[in-house]
């Protein structure tokens, strides 16, 4: 499949909002950006099913939609049969919106409330001067059976429609110019299960009748598995896995994957697969975290080679570092813990240090002495300097002490397999599998690529900038 | 019951099959598709309609304004360039003959009797008369105004919403100037430049009286903008153009018909003030507000000792029924329309 020409190819898309604070803010150049979409490349070929997954608010919507233009991207590219979307002038895209079509998420408020079905699913053929009279009351009659409604019904308003039947007419507007790609954002996560499955199916049929290769947006794992030949999975802007869904979902190989994997409800009550519960929240894409955006929550984060702690163990240890670094009083590295004592709850303030200890460890469910001495005495005197009410100091030393390749290297798409891209640096050659540790300079660099390098390098100092 | 459940961490041993989509097809082709949604396909203005004749108080308010205007009509005659275009004549004497020039019998003041059913005025005038043809002033003046600044406002209104940004920055900080001033006081200090007459009240309450359509157009078209259909519009390429007049402004007209409709009492009752404080018509002209400013001394006492109070209260009594009735069928037009809930974010539905 990869030998052939994608129909559609993204190219290092980007969307940047700025959301910069008011008028002052941006006289004095200081403009935030929110990267919603930060250099997204895509390949999409002709008849397949490309599925796009991913939490709510990680920019699928905005990729979906930036993809199309329908809002502008502010860097990269997008080439339909070879030529760029993102150069053509408004009336060359007007030209092009016959062959690449979108169909929405709301089926309530992606039709007119004040224009008939008919009208709707006409509104296409008028644009294009696709057909008039008779000729697009027939067509009109024609898509309303394609997508199984009754041709009866042109002449209903949208309001007389339940949420699946109106998706059916969104489907029956981007059908009638004859696309050959459509993109769908999430086209059944406002509907019922049930009324999902139709919609799926319709949208397979419609797929083997015209010939039509979809992008289908959604967050909904089973979905997107039920209906997709490759997969791309995004985190935050980025593209964190892409594949064909078998290589992509058995066994997952991209820790953020095996996450949302495990999240899939299973309805065997004997199971017991481990779930992932991925520890904090969706960092703000205003200003992602370094290296790899996922660091902050990775279960799988790659490990310090000169202590010898448990992966678990490490997690915590990554967790405590990074609350210090956001913590503002030491109230927010505290578990609550009642007090030996008084049996009320304890102050982390006036706390003994003893109790102060077992306080922070609680909180990260770090074990009440670690495995590895070394480690050990930092973490310990990270808690000291916590105790004395310095949390600077403290956030110094346990980033000195403890530091993971995966807060530094931006991982670009490691080739695991025929089209299939990992980026993670688990499957960088510089990771050693055995010991799980990563060798930022080791030999296997040099033979690892002029990219791998060049990227790293441009990676680092993305890293130290966002400190 | 003692041995231990076998456990597995192998997901699929389990499936629930009642979701496979084939059968859900199978079984359910067209899921809710009840009687209650196949009745006839009505359009939502013939729904509104429908319901606003139903509204009782807004027909009979309706009934009150279509006589009026009639009355004010049908008057007296009315000639275009010449020719008589309207031969009728309700009124049985000239709004500006003086009476008792032509009958001494009637003096200043006259209470209402049956040859005038309303009284004389001060000038010796026939009342009836005057309060007939006077609706013709107030009246148009009320549907001219806020025809012009309905439509004034929507443009610019929907300009502003639709290409946001800097260019709404501006127009709407040019509207927060126009609200930072009663709008009674500008139309009076128009007045007070270019002097009184017809057009130039015209001309006072129309040319700052847009603002107010203009804000909410704006907020209207903002909220629209959001609509997924009109992203859809531009995803089937449409123009800028055709978006906003097939998907945007029918969609922001239902709140500004209702507030179109009420303000035409507002822009009388205007008139009929200035008209009061002898800043409107020529003070002999028969506009209400105008009746009521000449007689305004009759108001504490008469000539004679007694307070002649028809002078004051069929003008008065004309305006209240106006306003009065043009309010009623704003309300009766937000009530079909649905206008605060025409948006689709509550799903369009009815
Ligand atoms: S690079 Fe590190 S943090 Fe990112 S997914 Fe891989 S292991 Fe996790």
């Amino acid at each position: 499949m990869s030998d052939a020409e994608p129909i559609l190819r993204v190219d290092g898309l980007e969307k940047y909002y700025d959301s910069t604070g008011g008028f002052i803010d941006k006289l004095l150049g200081r403009s935030q950006w929110v990267k919603a979409v930060d250099g997204v490349d895509l390949e999409l070929y002709e008849g397949e099913t490309l599925g796009v997954v991913g939490e709510s608010g990680c920019g699928k919507t905005t990729l979906g939609r930036s993809m199309l233009r329908l809002i502008e991207p502010t860097g990269g590219s997008v080439y339909y049969k070879g030529r760029d979307l993102t150069e053509l002038s408004s009336s060359e895209l007007r030209n092009l919106r016959k062959d690449v079509q979108y169909i929405f998420q709301d089926p309530f408020s992606s039709l007119n409330p004040r224009l008939t079905v008919g009208d709707i699913i006409g509104e296409p053929l008028d644009i294009h001067d696709i057909a008039s009279g008779d000729d697009r009351t027939e067509r009109i009659y024609e898509l309303l059976e394609t997508v199984g409604l009754n041709p009866s019904h042109a002449n209903r308003y949208p309001h007389e429609f339940s949420g699946g039947q109106r998706q059916r007419i969104g489907i029956a507007r981007a059908l009638a110019v004859d696309p050959e790609v459509i993109v769908c954002d999430e086209p059944v996560s406002a509907l019922d299960v049930s009324v999902q499955a139709q919609i799926l199916n319709l949208l397979e049929d419609l797929q083997d009748e015209f010939g039509l290769s979809y992008v289908f947006i959604a967050h909904d794992l089973s979905v997107v598995e039920h209906i997709s030949d490759r997969i791309a999975v995004m985190y935050l802007g980025e593209i964190a896995e892409v594949g064909p869904t078998r290589d992509v979902f058995e066994p997952p190989s991209h820790p953020y994957t095996e996450a949302l994997l495990s999240a899939i409800p299973e309805p065997d009550p004997l199971w017991e697969g481990e779930q992932i519960f991925l520890s904090g929240t969706v960092p703000s894409p205003l200003d992602p975290p370094s290296g790899c955006r996922f660091h902050t929550r990775c279960p799988k984060v790659i490990r310090d080679g000169d202590y010898d702690l448990s992966q678990d163990v490490w997690r915590s240890i990554m967790d405590f570092k990074l609350r210090a670094r956001q913590a503002e009083s030491v109230e927010s590295v505290t578990a609550e813990l009642a007090d030996d004592v008084s049996g009320s709850r304890a102050d982390p303030e006036t706390a003994s240090r003893e109790v102060f200890g077992r306080m922070v460890r609680k909180e990260f469910d770090l074990p009440a002495e670690l495995s590895d001495a070394a480690s050990e005495d930092a973490v310990r005197e990270a808690i000291d300097t916590l105790h004395d009410g310095r949390i600077a100091a403290a956030l110094t030393l346990l980033e000195d002490a403890f530091t993971t390749p995966c807060a530094e290297i931006h991982p670009t798409g490691y080739d695991a397999g025929t089209d299939h891209q990992i980026a993670c640096l688990r499957y960088d050659d510089r990771f050693d599998e055995t010991t799980e540790t990563f060798d930022a300079a080791g030999e296997a660099a040099a033979d690892s690529g002029v990219s791998a390098g060049a990227g790293t390098g441009a990676d680092d100092e993305r890293g130290h900038a966002d400190d | 019951m003692t041995e231990k459940r076998q456990t597995h961490d192998e997901r699929g041993r389990i499936r629930v099959t009642g979701f496979d989509s084939d059968r859900v097809t199978e079984r359910d082709p067209l899921s809710d598709w009840t009687d209650g949604t196949s009745g006839e396909t009505v359009g939502r203005w013939r729904r509104g309609l429908q319901r606003f004749k139903r509204n009782r108080s807004a027909m009979g308010a309706l009934v009150i304004v279509v006589l009026m205007a009639l009355a004010a009509t049908f008057a007296r005659p009315i000639s275009v360039f010449g020719v008589v275009v309207q031969p009728f004549s309700l009124a049985p004497y000239d709004p500006t003959t003086i009476l008792y020039l032509q009958d001494p019998s009637v003096s200043t003041y006259d209470p209402p009797s049956w040859d005038y059913p309303m009284g004389v005025d001060g000038s010796g005038r026939d009342l009836f008369s005057r309060i007939l043809v006077g609706g013709r002033y107030s009246l148009s003046i009320g549907f001219i105004v806020v025809g012009l600044t309905a439509s004034i406002g929507l443009i610019y209104g929907a300009v502003s919403g639709y290409y946001g940004g800097n260019v709404d920055e501006l127009m709407m900080r040019i509207v927060d100037t126009i609200f930072a001033f009663p709008g009674l006081i500008l139309a009076l200090i128009i007045v007070a430049i270019l002097g009184g007459g017809y057009w130039q009240l015209v001309l006072a309450f129309s040319l700052f009286g847009w603002a107010g359509y203009g804000r909410l157009v704006r907020g209207e078209v903002l909220k629209i903008k959001e609509n997924e259909y009109v992203m859809a519009a531009k995803a089937l390429g449409a123009r800028d153009r055709s978006v906003v007049f097939r998907h945007i402004a029918p969609n922001a007209m239902p709140p500004l018909i209702v507030l179109a409709s009420l303000n035409i009492g507002s822009v009388v009752i205007g008139v009929a003030a200035l008209g009061f404080l002898g800043l409107g018509m020529d003070p002999s002209t028969a506009e209400w507000g105008t009746m009521l400013d000449a007689t305004r001394e009759t108001l504490i006492q008469g000539p004679d000792g007694q307070i002649p109070w028809w002078a004051t209260v069929f003008p008065g009594a004309a305006i209240f029924v106006f306003v009065m009735s043009m309010n009623m069928i704003g309300d009766g037009i937000n009530d079909a329309l649905d206008a605060q809930q025409t948006g689709v974010g509550r799903g369009g539905e009815d």
